[in-house]
């Protein structure tokens, strides 16, 4: 008999459905369930539905980094840079540091090591973001730095995606150094391109948007836009994710989001869920589960305590002071989508899926601890610390 | 008094005004319209001491209360409010039993003269529109005044006809 794929994705969509509804009203975020979810049907899912579920991964994960583009302008980008980079380098020195160290002492080759100083150095914006806005603390003064320095990892990460992405994708016999110099080079001009693209046309754009802002084509025109932009930049040997990014800014100078967000969020929304599903389904428990245990145990405590203490660094240099910048510490440790995404591109055989994914359900559920706790903790650090002061 | 502006990316914008009895106020309004209006102490580091969540119609409501507008009529459109922005006030003002006004002529008054206000229209007995009253034109107590002139002239305006005993 036939697989019937509609059947396969009718039931993948109702249990993804079905399961975040059922938690909407606890604090988790519901990416955490679509991973589980994947987890644990990941048995279930044949390699029919499995080339539907990668369509639909690849567009979901594309369609959030178009969505990602879309937040930033140029002028905002400029501003976040002014303000935040030193907090911002702290950030990814420390943290980006810590998981490569990490895997360099537990003997991982050099490319997880990257691989996994980037999934431990990305916090993850969707978290954070609800969290701040659910505990009522968007006007607090330390939420323009957290909101800052998430802003910088998100460009960040994005050029780290790409330059992974690049490096795994070329089977060229030159040294990874050569490579990456390569990857660099056309990034930086993809990058330029871009940005002459979105000054130049940003009224054009604006015009045939406002034209067909009402017809039923108006999704045809955004979506074959970002894929066709997209699948250029992969043709050009860089990750279309960032190719995603990139047509994503060129439409924010157009200035006109409201239409654009309207047609492709129905669409963003179900793909990615699918892609964070489908993630689950690539995470399988084999080789050596000790060191799987040892690793996790690792990262969990080191890069949590890393995250609290570059964000307190970054806070103090933005100008702080000491309470609120352990509040920014403690709000900093959710890791999520973005790490995903990162651990995504690794190519497979180095468990690197299977690692992170446990690492990100972890540190997702400690991040949100943390955070809701962040006064309490703050003020409880603080007294520990100037009472051994006092004490000397 | 100071007004400071920023940005919260994938949230919204934060206005935050520093009173003079050192308290900031600080509003947010979400890039949904949703507003948050928050209160801190004055250290202004820390969680704030509460805070006020208003819809976008809410908050355009209380925006005219806060304007000086004390009578809203049932409907506030868009064009009203930029009409306030831009200084201009529609102001509708009830005069009450004891108002010195009452009994008087709008000529008797004075009142283009002495506060710059132009009376556009009485409301009288709640159904009865008198629009563009003559000077002669006697108010009484119980009348409504629909009044325009900048912020000043309208509470001019108010100092005119309503009581000092109910100020």
């Amino acid at each position: 008999m036939e697989f019937n794929i509609i059947l396969g994705l009718g039931i993948i969509l109702s249990a993804l459905f079905i399961s975040a509804y059922v938690v909407r009203r606890l604090r988790v975020p519901s990416i955490l369930i679509y991973i589980i979810l994947g987890l644990l049907l990941g048995a279930f899912v044949n390699r029919h539905s499995e080339g539907v579920l990668n369509i639909f991964s690849e567009a979901g994960l594309i369609l959030l980094f178009f969505f990602l583009g879309l937040e930033f302008s140029i002028e905002r980008i400029l501003v976040v840079a002014r303000r935040i980079w030193a907090a911002g380098i702290i950030d990814l020195i420390i943290n980006f540091g810590l998981g490569f160290s990490i895997g360099y002492l537990l003997h991982f080759n050099v490319i997880s090591c990257v691989f996994l100083g980037a999934i431990t150095y990305v916090s993850s914006s969707a978290v954070i973001l609800k969290l701040l806005v659910d505990l009522k603390r968007s006007a607090n003064v330390e939420t323009e730095i957290i909101l800052g320095i998430l802003i910088f990892e998100d460009i960040v990460a994005s050029v780290l995606l790409a330059i992974l992405s690049g490096i795994v994708g070329s089977d060229t016999g030159s040294p990874a150094v050569f490579t990456a110099l390569f990857i660099l080079a056309k990034i930086a001009l993809l990058l330029g391109a871009s940005l002459l693209i979105a000054s130049i046309f940003a009224s054009n754009l604006r015009d045939i948007i406002d034209r067909i802002s009402e017809e039923e084509f108006l999704s045809l025109f955004v979506i074959g836009s970002v894929f066709l932009f997209s699948g250029f930049v992969k043709f050009l040997g860089v990750s279309e994710a960032f190719g995603a990014f990139l047509i994503g800014l060129i439409f924010a100078e157009s200035g006109r989001l409201e239409p654009v967000e309207r047609i492709a969020l129905p669409l963003k929304d179900m793909a990615v869920a699918i892609f964070f599903f489908s993630f689950g389904v690539s995470i399988e428990i084999t080789g050596d589960f000790n060191k799987l245990i040892l690793t996790l145990i690792l990262l969990f405590f080191v890069t949590s305590l890393g995250k609290i203490i570059s964000g307190y660094l970054g806070a103090r240099l933005s100008g702080l002071r000491d309470i609120s910048s352990l509040r920014v510490g403690y709000s900093m440790v959710a890791r999520g989508e973005f790490s995903i995404v990162l651990a995504y591109a690794a190519p497979d055989g180095l468990g690197i899926h299977t690692l992170s994914g446990f690492y990100i359900l972890f540190l997702t559920i400690a991040g949100i601890i943390s955070m809701i706790y962040a006064p309490s903790l703050a003020r409880g650090t603080r007294r520990v610390f100037t009472r051994r002061r006092s004490g000397l | 008094m100071k007004l400071r502006e920023s940005d919260l990316p994938g949230i919204g914008k934060k206005f935050t005004l520093h009173t003079g009895k050192g308290i900031t106020i600080s509003l947010v309004v979400h890039n949904t319209g949703r507003r948050e209006i928050y209160l801190f102490p004055s250290g202004d580091e820390g969680d704030a001491l509460c805070v006020i969540e208003l819809s976008d119609e809410e908050a355009r409501q209380l925006g005219t209360l806060l304007m000086g507008a004390f009578f809203t009529p049932v409907i506030v459109d868009e064009d009203k409010i930029d009409l306030l922005l831009k200084g201009l006030i529609i102001e509708w003002i009830e005069l009450s039993k004891n108002s010195p006004a009452s009994g008087k002529s709008i000529r008797e008054l004075a009142i283009r003269t002495r506060t710059g206000a132009s009376i556009i229209a009485i409301l009288r007995n709640e159904k009865d529109i008198i629009p563009n009253p003559f000077p002669e034109e006697v108010l009484k107590a119980g009348d409504t005044l629909i009044a325009v002139g900048t912020r000043e002239q309208i509470s001019g305006l108010i100092e005119l006809v309503v009581p000092r005993s109910n100020k």
